[in-house]
């Protein structure tokens, strides 16, 4: 009687133990439908306020508490595109500081190896130098103290000159004189060698462009901004050698915090001649940024755009210091929203995956 | 008249048949590296290549239209821009489609590997690569990237390398043969493979990415020489491609996951080395991983792995009620044998479909 009771029992214990092993968790997947409300175009979404605290939330680092109010706000894709899309293509808000370095321009990737003791990684401070000016970088190694390296620079297969290299911060810094005429090919390698007492020497390489001269379009001046609807408009003066389209893109900064606010996108064609190209931040992203202004205009690109027959682009990074930009009240401003017919359509389409 | 009529209703019985078509949408392919071309520079432009790339992705793909085609073609020995460039080739062929209005009903862009390169030039720049009037008829729903490279892969610069007549150890050497088929040597023309340097690749078109999500599928599979190049690529890759580009993330860093929240073996728990939401490119949405999916398997006929839905970028899952996915992928949990403290999660049906198959069925369906 025992043993049956016991096998029963076993059997039971078995069976519940694989259903609970292989049990659909249902509850934790409640359809989209119960717990998101429908988006139905971006024109009706408001910018709840816990959102505007994300955006406007300088360094916000993880913590349990954020964790959750993090996740307050996700819905994943068609909310997180919703949201996005509220705001124009040529004025968006960027998130926080640590996301600032999505709208810097001309910025290089480490490259990395590991090594039977650590790991080696090569970066430059820049993708993109002058030929008049240093090229600058540093070398950091985990693991092996008694480092030799040298790093050299080489252009289609000859080396061009050797690093100056000291020691900072836990890495190996290094720089290369102005390379001027001896500089001809359009992208040059800088070449680390790393060596260690007991360990295979490693060898690591980067590239790093020419900073092109190009002279079809000039950078005048920023003129006055002024409210124009739901729009800042940041005028820019630009001298324009050759008809074709251009691409302006800055980023807008708090002249009182220095906190990086919105990253601003102009695309237009412009003809032959002095022009003027506007940069326009919507009353919309810069109430996420609960920023009414001044302002300071930093991190300005100029680009010809590809076009036939060549598809080059020629691209300028403007060097001038931010420059100050008047802000105004937002009850200045047309407060309306933004609405984008394509990023409805798109929404539409990513609601529909989710039917 | 009877003729007319009858051709009508032919061509209204057919047409459905003719349309590449994912979600209602058009479907345009655009194609990945393909490194035999370096040493056999294609005469056709890469048109055959490209034909072969996706000859067993899902037919819901592609368009079977009286030889009408939507697969895009490059050569891998060419620049993505500048004079006779990757897109000097590639306009002639998407202003055709664009002409017939293949698009006027928003498309979908179906990319791998270097595609998502391309692809995200193209979008960027369309205004001045087609001009005002044709650009405007370029619309675009959304784009799905299977191992896309738009960030680049270390294995670049080590091609480039040596091809620049850097003497690297034997075990590169070794690698790049193993991934290539050949012997990449001093002073071959590595073509593309000099925009797939990070540091290249993501000084294309990075800075204002446009306002179309780019769905991400992302591996961490071996190909048959994954062993050879995995060490040489940074974080967690699919033999070729690494997480930090194939996830979308805005920065190379070192990443074994394309979510904070999910593993890519599917594990429900919490992974350090993976993109915040803030660390993503905008617009960019890592929808699916496999731990066991490699390079080439993605928009191959390849079947057999496993593979995990993303559900938020962030580290969210803990958090029980946000566990949802506003692009709903049809996945399940359950309990594995191994490790049943914990919970993993897998798209339904995974193992007997092909990535393409898996998208049409459990994601576009």
């Amino acid at each position: 009687m025992f043993i049956r009771f016991f096998a029963v029992l076993t059997a039971g214990l078995a069976i519940g133990l694989l259903f609970w092993l292989k049990s659909i968790q249902s509850d934790m997947n409640p359809p989209i439908a119960e717990v998101s409300a429908p988006l139905e175009s971006t024109a009706q979404i408001q910018v709840s306020e816990p959102v505007q605290q994300r955006l406007s939330d300088g360094n916000s680092q993880s913590s349990e508490v954020e964790a959750e109010f993090e996740a307050a706000q996700l819905d994943w894709v068609a909310d997180d595109f919703a949201l996005q899309t509220q705001f124009p293509e040529q004025s968006r808000p960027i998130t926080d500081a640590s996301s600032l370095k999505k709208y810097l321009p001309n910025q290089a990737s480490p490259i990395s190896r590991k090594t039977p003791v650590g790991e080696i990684e090569l970066k430059t401070y820049k993708y993109r130098y002058r030929a008049d000016e240093r090229i600058t970088g540093d070398v950091r190694v985990s693991g092996t103290l008694d480092t030799q390296l040298s790093v050299t620079l080489v252009q289609n297969g000859v080396e061009l000159a050797a690093a100056t290299v000291s020691t900072a911060n836990d890495a190996y810094q290094f720089h290369f004189p102005a390379l001027n005429d001896r500089w001809s090919a359009e992208q040059i390698l800088v070449v680390a060698k790393v060596s260690s007492p007991g360990l295979e020497a490693k060898t690591l390489s980067t590239p790093v462009a020419k900073q092109q001269t190009q002279t079809s379009i000039q950078f005048g001046e920023v003129e006055g901004s002024y409210v124009e609807g739901p729009w800042l408009m940041i005028p820019v003066a630009v001298r324009v050698k050759n008809s074709g389209f251009y691409r302006m893109e800055a980023n807008l900064y708090s002249e009182d915090t220095g906190e990086p606010l919105i990253h601003l996108l102009n695309e237009v064609e412009l003809n032959a001649g002095d022009q003027t190209l506007y940069l326009q931040a919507h009353i919309r992203a810069l109430q996420a940024k609960q920023d009414e202004g001044d302002y300071l205009l930093s991190d300005i690109v100029l680009e010809q755009m590809p076009s036939p027959p060549d598809f080059t682009t020629l691209r300028t990074l403007v060097p001038v210091q931010p420059v100050s930009v008047r802000g105004y009240s937002f009850s200045d401003y047309v407060d309306e929203d933004y609405v984008d017919p394509d990023s409805v359509a798109r929404l539409e389409f990513l609601n529909a995956l989710s039917q | 008249m009877k003729i007319k009529l009858g051709c009508i209703f032919l061509w209204l019985c057919l047409m459905p048949l003719a349309q590449a078509d994912i979600a209602g949408k058009n479907v345009i392919l655009i194609h990945g590296f393909n490194p035999f071309q370096l040493i056999n520079p294609p005469t056709d432009n890469g048109q055959a290549d490209a034909a072969a790339y996706w000859q067993t992705v899902d037919p819901a793909f592609k368009r079977d239209d009286g030889g009408l085609t939507n697969i895009i073609h490059w050569p891998s020995n060419r620049r993505l821009s500048g004079s006779g460039g990757i897109i000097s080739i590639i306009q002639p062929q998407l202003s055709a489609l664009l002409q017939e209005d293949y698009c006027r009903d928003y498309c979908v862009i179906v990319t791998h590997s270097t595609g998502d390169l391309v692809t995200r030039f193209l979008l960027k720049n369309k205004q001045s690569i087609f001009g005002s009037a044709m650009a405007d008829r370029f619309k675009v729903a959304g784009v799905v990237d299977l191992a896309g490279a738009g960030g680049g892969t270390e294995l670049a610069n080590y091609g480039v390398g040596i091809a620049n007549g850097i003497n690297y150890a034997s075990d590169i050497i070794s690698a790049l043969l193993d991934y290539a088929g050949f012997s990449v040597h001093y002073g071959l023309n590595v073509g593309v493979m000099n925009d797939l340097q990070p540091s290249v690749a993501r000084n294309h078109a990075t800075n204002a990415i446009p306002a179309i999500p780019r769905l991400r599928v992302a591996g961490t599979g071996d190909e048959f020489y994954g062993f050879a190049t995995h060490p040489l690529i940074k974080g967690s890759d699919d033999s070729v491609v690494p997480l930090h580009s194939a996830c979308g993330a805005a920065s190379a860093s070192s990443y074994h996951s394309c979510s904070r929240d999910t593993r890519i073996d599917g594990k429900l728990t919490y992974v350090s080395a993976a993109p915040a939401a803030s660390d993503l490119y905008d617009f960019h949405y890592p929808i699916l991983m496999s731990e066991e999916l490699p390079h080439n398997s993605m928009q191959a006929n390849h079947t057999g792995y496993w593979v995990t839905s993303v559900r938020s970028a962030e580290s969210a899952y803990r958090n029980a009620g946000f566990n949802q996915l506003a692009v709903d992928i049809a996945d399940y949990e359950t309990r594995e044998w191994w490790d049943f403290w914990q919970k993993y999660r897998y798209v339904d049906g995974t193992r007997y479909r092909s990535m393409s198959t898996l998208l049409v069925d459990k994601v576009f369906r």
